[in-house]
């Protein structure tokens, strides 16, 4: 049985015909955090908005749940929890009215975790939503979301506009919430912070492309920054494969390079560098290197 | 879909109570039509009553839909709505429900109470058809054309006028010159048919259009 709670296939994507998404493929499996990291504009929503059957793909396929996206029904549809980015809820509504009408609509509504979440959240019922500040907004979307009982819970950029303690404890409370069920969460952000505490796999898009799509450990494992330095000049190129950034200053040449291994330390000793040093790389450095403008034209790098 | 057609009554409810505010009035002044026999003073007043009203409930028809529209794209309805189990086709459905129901509103009551006078008065049954079907049928078809032109009309930006309703309301001109043309009848119907159909075809596939949300 495919355990793939999300997959895409093939995913081509044209804006006013600009190539947004460009060949995407991607799997999620049953029961993992997967984050979806790019640089605004990149196409993040998109994928998410194609995934739900809220825009559609120029080419290729995508399902959730094993049901196709274009074709996602009320009762699939009723299983997947979606926090959109910015939190737009009927603002002129009052919050009971907004909960009763998500009640009313969903077909699987948890009212014993609702008001546990409510009472949690501290989140007041008689107000007008737009009254409420953005983290209060967004815990009623998160508790709105979590209501349905969902088996998938996508996050599109859940965490913008909160304080870094809000931000935290919404995103512990989310991954508490579902994963101790086995359940899977999308969640695509470009805090880094959050997804480095949060998600079990990660991918990175960049010019269109998936250039990473693998788990945060295998990620910093194969991806490492060394630091050069030559006795006289640096030579022009060190014929490696595989390097997606090199900078060169004086003596100094910096390279990031993907699957380090004890041949390619060979081949950079014989051009006789005096040091060889490794720099540690956060994932905000990771993110950088891959996300950066000539990597766009690059294929995927893990 | 009674959630969302609940949701939309709520929401725009003052065009509901406009409507059955409305259809009483209009049918007090069929009644008054009927019997208004040699009164003078109410011979000069009803034709110029008549016009009034008729200006304000097509601008409150055609009001209703660019307000459903407009308010959807300003307040982000069916971008929240669309987070819930629901499709765009249930929301687009219950909008235009909505519509409907509200037109039906207005104009059921003097339906009914032509009826209930013409049979007081016992008239044939000829007379009975032309008003409840060749009439209520051009009327409620026109209705419908003048509600989609608004709904039509709020869901594209307008270099015409500054607001969906105006826009709007300069096409509902070429609606209602159809029914001064024509008359009522099932030619003017089968027009005005097309025209709501064609309204409703162009509005839907703006809004399952990924742009509008």
């Amino acid at each position: 049985m495919n355990d793939d709670v999300v997959v895409i296939d093939g995913l081509v994507k044209f804006y006013d015909g600009r190539c947004v998404i460009n060949d995407i493929g991607l799997r999620i499996p049953h029961g993992c955090i997967y984050g979806l990291l790019g640089r605004n504009g990149i196409g993040k929503t998109t994928i998410i908005r194609i995934l739900l059957g809220l825009d559609y793909p120029t080419r290729g396929k995508t399902s959730l749940l094993g049901k196709d996206s274009k074709q996602l029904s009320p009762r699939t549809r009723s299983t997947i929890g979606y926090v959109a980015e910015g939190h737009n809820m009927i603002s002129s509504y009052k919050i009971d009215r907004l909960i009763r009408i998500c009640r009313e609509l969903s077909a699987r509504w948890n009212d014993k975790l609702f008001n546990h979440l409510l009472e949690m959240f501290r989140l007041p019922t008689d107000r007008l939503v737009r009254e409420l500040s953005i983290g209060m907004r967004a815990e009623l979307n998160l508790a709105l979301a979590m209501a349905t009982d969902p088996q998938l819970l996508i996050l599109d950029d859940p965490t913008l506009g909160l304080d870094t303690v809000a931000r935290r404890q919404f995103l512990e409370l989310a991954v508490d919430l579902l994963q101790k069920d086995g359940r899977t969460i999308l969640f695509c952000s470009h805090i880094l912070s959050d997804v480095e505490r949060i998600a079990d796999r990660i991918g990175i898009l960049a010019g269109g492309k998936l250039v990473v799509d693998c788990s945060l450990e295998e990620l910093k494992k194969r991806i490492k920054k060394l630091r050069l330095i030559f006795p006289e000049k640096t030579p022009d190129s060190l014929y490696l494969t595989e390097i997606i950034n090199q900078q060169v200053s004086g003596r100094e040449m910096t390279i990031t390079v993907v699957n380090m291994n004890e041949k390619k330390q060979a081949i950079i000793n014989t051009f006789g560098a005096e040091s060889c040093e490794e720099i540690p790389m956060s994932l905000e450095d990771i993110f950088i290197e891959c996300t950066r403008p000539k990597q766009s034209q690059a294929e995927q790098i893990i | 879909m009674l959630t969302l057609i609940k949701r939309e009554i709520q929401d725009h409810k003052i065009y509901f109570v406009m409507a059955f505010v409305l259809s009483i009035i209009f049918s007090v002044s069929i009644i008054a039509q009927i019997y208004k026999g040699e009164n003078e003073e109410l011979m000069f007043l009803l034709p110029f009553s008549e016009i009034v009203l008729a200006v304000i409930t097509i601008i409150g028809i055609c009001g209703l839909g660019a307000s459903q529209m407009h308010t959807d794209k300003n307040r982000k309805i069916s971008a929240f709505l669309l987070t819930l189990p629901v499709t765009r086709s249930r929301i687009f459905a219950a909008r235009v429900l909505t519509g409907i129901l509200a037109l039906l509103l207005l104009l059921t009551p003097p339906a009914v109470t032509i009826n209930i006078v013409l049979a007081g008065l016992g008239q044939q049954e000829a007379t009975y058809k032309y008003f409840t079907v060749e009439i209520f049928s051009s009327l409620f078809l026109m209705s419908l054309g003048i509600y989609c032109t608004g709904l039509l009309c709020s869901l594209y930006k307008s270099r015409l006028s500054a607001t969906p309703t105006l826009l709007g309301l300069i096409l509902s001109i070429f609606l209602l010159s159809l029914i001064v043309i024509k008359g009522f009848g099932i030619e003017a119907s089968i027009i005005m048919f097309f025209y709501t159909a064609s309204c409703l075809t162009f509005s839907w596939l703006k809004f399952n259009s990924a742009a509008f949300i």
